[in-house]
């Protein structure tokens, strides 16, 4: 007869007997070529060497990008992180994957798109990790297709240990903890006096932080975000290239670091280096939806320590090469690296939280190095985020399914000169309801189309359209002189 | 002295919990209040509901280590410093350090280091123990009627106990089930 001993000795094996099928079910291991995702946050192409930036910012991405694809006109697919990687890693416009919020996540509908179970499905091992809270938000989400979700926290130098152990223990509910963290405290950390007790202990190891890195770092110790887990990028790296090398052959592997995102925190062998090279950034008038009038000399100020910062994140990157190389992985591996929006420096704004969709803050590096290639190979074709998982799928050998993106040219893909491409900013805008408020982009050959529509602002114009060929720096707006163009444009914009 | 004699009895420590919980929950439930619109844009009608579970465990949460320090010292101190009317003596330095902690959080109060904030936070908690403990003897007329005040407070509370629970129990099935 059962007793109450057998009963509750049942009840604690239950959960496991719940897990076994996911545990013991033997997969096809994929014997395909390996992929690493690695997306630096908010890095502009616009910021980089590569793409001819007058400051040598990635002299190293440069150097490396003669054994890779490069890919001059990628689009993010929104202008923040949230947008952005929902579209990076669902290969869905805004449109569809509706994650257009700070902590907000992709419908059911368009999270069966995800790149994770996608891979997963043609047997790879799905491992990501990442330093932003927006994006592990999403990587959450996603939590069922990932065989190792890396904690955000790793390799870092402090970290609040109770609000982490709270979001250890409830990992899958990433968004509601950080929903409860930012409604209360502003993202401070934990609840009221475990976050307290947090800053406390946050504060004293941030004092010892200080005293061994503060000469390392002269502009602050780099740190993501609300959670203020500071790190080292050369830490994290060689961390992940650790994680990397250890994995079972036949992965597939997301890295989203938060370098060179703001704070902008140059080493000590980067901090300077740009300070009297007599480059300034242009002038460019304010836009009336914008309300932020940081003066030219701060512009100018951020813009070189965030290329500094670039710098940095450009040196670390050729050293993770160098030991994925060193290693013998990249024999069999493709390594991508891309942001998930830009960043800007004009029109009296810094950083990216903006109704704008300048192309600071859309136009993104996108450099492929494919398994041996030992050439260097340009696109000029319009490319946008929502291609990248499609197109891994299908080096993957993974079934097809209708995104919104088609398959990268370079790998495997057809030039397509009249497609277009599209990025949208709608965080004022519900998930639920029909777009009524918002920012939209459209990009056609060299022409651009931005749409911004439901400002209750009344001084705006609704459509701005430029020849980015002519106008690269998008002074002229040429809506009203071209409506036709306008009209074109705004037909290929996507509905609901 | 068995140790459990040192304890303070049980209405007692559950006065003072509530007191302190009816602090924490006015803040955070006021904050969900306040957020609820934004999150209505994100978040289904399901995850509203898990949110706000989760307000109500984290309120729940902010209490314990109040209240714990509050009933250590209560067992370390002489009886008739704060065992004995620990109900309102704690409770309402309870509710005053969650007033204090949210001003800490929030910015309101700052502290350029991490141990003068730990020295102003005890300073406070001290002080406030002892002046309520002289009032509640100086004042027995006053006492009464705190206490008969309390007591209605009281039933607020466990209202806002039983939706804390709740919370609770909607954060341990959204992260079982």
């Amino acid at each position: 007869m059962p007793t109450r001993r057998t009963f509750l000795k049942a009840l604690a094996v239950a959960p496991l007997l719940a897990l076994r099928p996911s545990l013991t079910a033997a997969r096809r291991r994929a014997d395909g070529p390996n992929f690493i995702v690695l997306v630096f946050d908010a890095w502009s192409a616009g910021h980089c060497s590569l793409y001819g930036y007058p400051r040598d910012t990635t002299p190293h991405l440069r150097r490396l990008a003669a054994r890779a694809t490069v890919y001059h006109r990628h689009y993010a697919g929104g202008s923040y992180t949230v947008p952005g990687t929902a579209s990076l890693l669902t290969g869905l416009t805004p449109w569809r994957h509706r994650a257009w919020h700070l902590l907000g996540t992709t419908t059911p509908e368009a999270q069966v798109f995800n790149v994770f179970g996608r891979l997963r499905a043609a047997g790879y091992q799905t491992l990501a990790f990442t330093q932003n809270i927006f994006a592990d938000i999403l990587l959450s989400q996603f939590g069922a297709d990932l065989d190792r979700h890396i904690p955000l926290e790793s390799w870092a130098l402090s970290r609040n240990r109770i609000p982490t152990a709270l979001r250890r223990l409830l990992r899958d509910d990433a968004q509601m903890v950080e929903s409860v963290n930012e409604a209360l405290y502003s993202l401070q950390s934990g609840a009221t006096t475990v976050g307290l007790y947090g800053r406390f202990v946050d504060s004293l190891s941030l004092l010892a932080l200080h005293e061994r890195y503060g000469e390392t770092y002269p502009a602050g110790i780099p740190f993501a975000g609300g959670q203020r887990n500071y790190f080292l990028l050369e830490d994290v790296l060689g961390g992940l290239a650790q994680a990397t090398a250890e994995s079972e052959r036949g992965f597939f592997a997301y890295y989203h670091l938060m370098s060179p995102h703001a704070p902008y925190t140059p080493r000590a062998d980067f901090f300077g280096r740009f300070a009297d090279d007599g480059y300034t950034l242009p002038v460019k008038p304010y836009h009336p939806l914008e309300s932020d009038r940081t003066s030219q000399d701060d512009l100018n100020y951020f813009c070189r320590l965030y290329d500094e910062y670039i710098a940095l994140v450009d040196f670390e990157l050729a050293r993770f090469y160098a030991a994925l190389e060193q290693s013998g992985l990249l024999d069999n591996t493709y390594l991508i690296v891309t942001s998930d929006h830009g960043e800007m420096f004009e029109r009296g704004l810094v950083g990216h939280m903006s109704t704008l969709l300048s192309e600071p803050i859309v136009h993104v590096p996108l450099v492929i190095f494919g398994p041996g290639q030992t050439q260097r190979r340009d696109v000029h074709d319009l490319t946008s985020a929502v291609d990248l998982a499609g197109t891994l799928a299908a080096l993957a050998g993974a079934p097809a399914l209708a995104d919104d993106g088609v398959r990268l040219p370079g790998l495997g893909g057809a030039a397509q000169p009249g497609r277009p491409v599209f990025a949208l900013d709608a965080k004022r805008n519900s998930k639920f309801r029909p777009l009524q408020i918002g920012t939209a982009a459209a990009w056609q050959g060299t022409r651009k189309l931005v749409h911004y529509f439901g400002y209750e602002t009344a001084d705006y114009a609704p459509e701005e359209l430029f020849d980015l060929a002519l106008d690269p720096l998008e002074l002229d707006n040429r809506a009203a002189a071209d409506p036709a163009a306008v009209a074109a444009l705004r037909a290929l914009l996507p509905g609901e | 002295m068995a140790i459990s004699k040192r304890f303070p009895a049980r209405g007692e420590a559950f006065t003072a919990f509530a007191l302190t919980l009816l602090a924490a929950d006015l803040w955070t439930f006021g904050r969900f209040i306040y957020t609820y619109p934004r999150f209505t844009q994100l978040m289904t009608p399901g995850d509203l509901v898990g949110l706000a579970g989760y307000f109500g465990a984290a309120a729940l949460l902010d209490v314990l280590p109040i209240w714990l320090a509050l009933w250590t010292a209560a067992c370390l101190l002489p009886e008739r410093w704060l065992r004995r009317q620990f109900g309102v003596q704690a409770g309402l330095t309870g509710m005053l350090l969650i007033v204090w902690v949210v001003l800490l959080l929030r910015r309101v109060v700052r502290f350029g280091s991490p141990w003068t904030l730990v020295g102003a936070t005890a300073v406070l908690a001290v002080a406030a123990l002892a002046l309520i403990g002289w009032a509640l003897g100086r004042f027995p007329r006053a006492a009464a009627l705190l206490r008969a005040a309390i007591d209605r407070l009281l039933v607020l509370a466990v209202i806002y106990l039983a939706l804390n629970l709740l919370g609770v129990a909607i954060v341990l099935a959204r992260n079982v089930f």
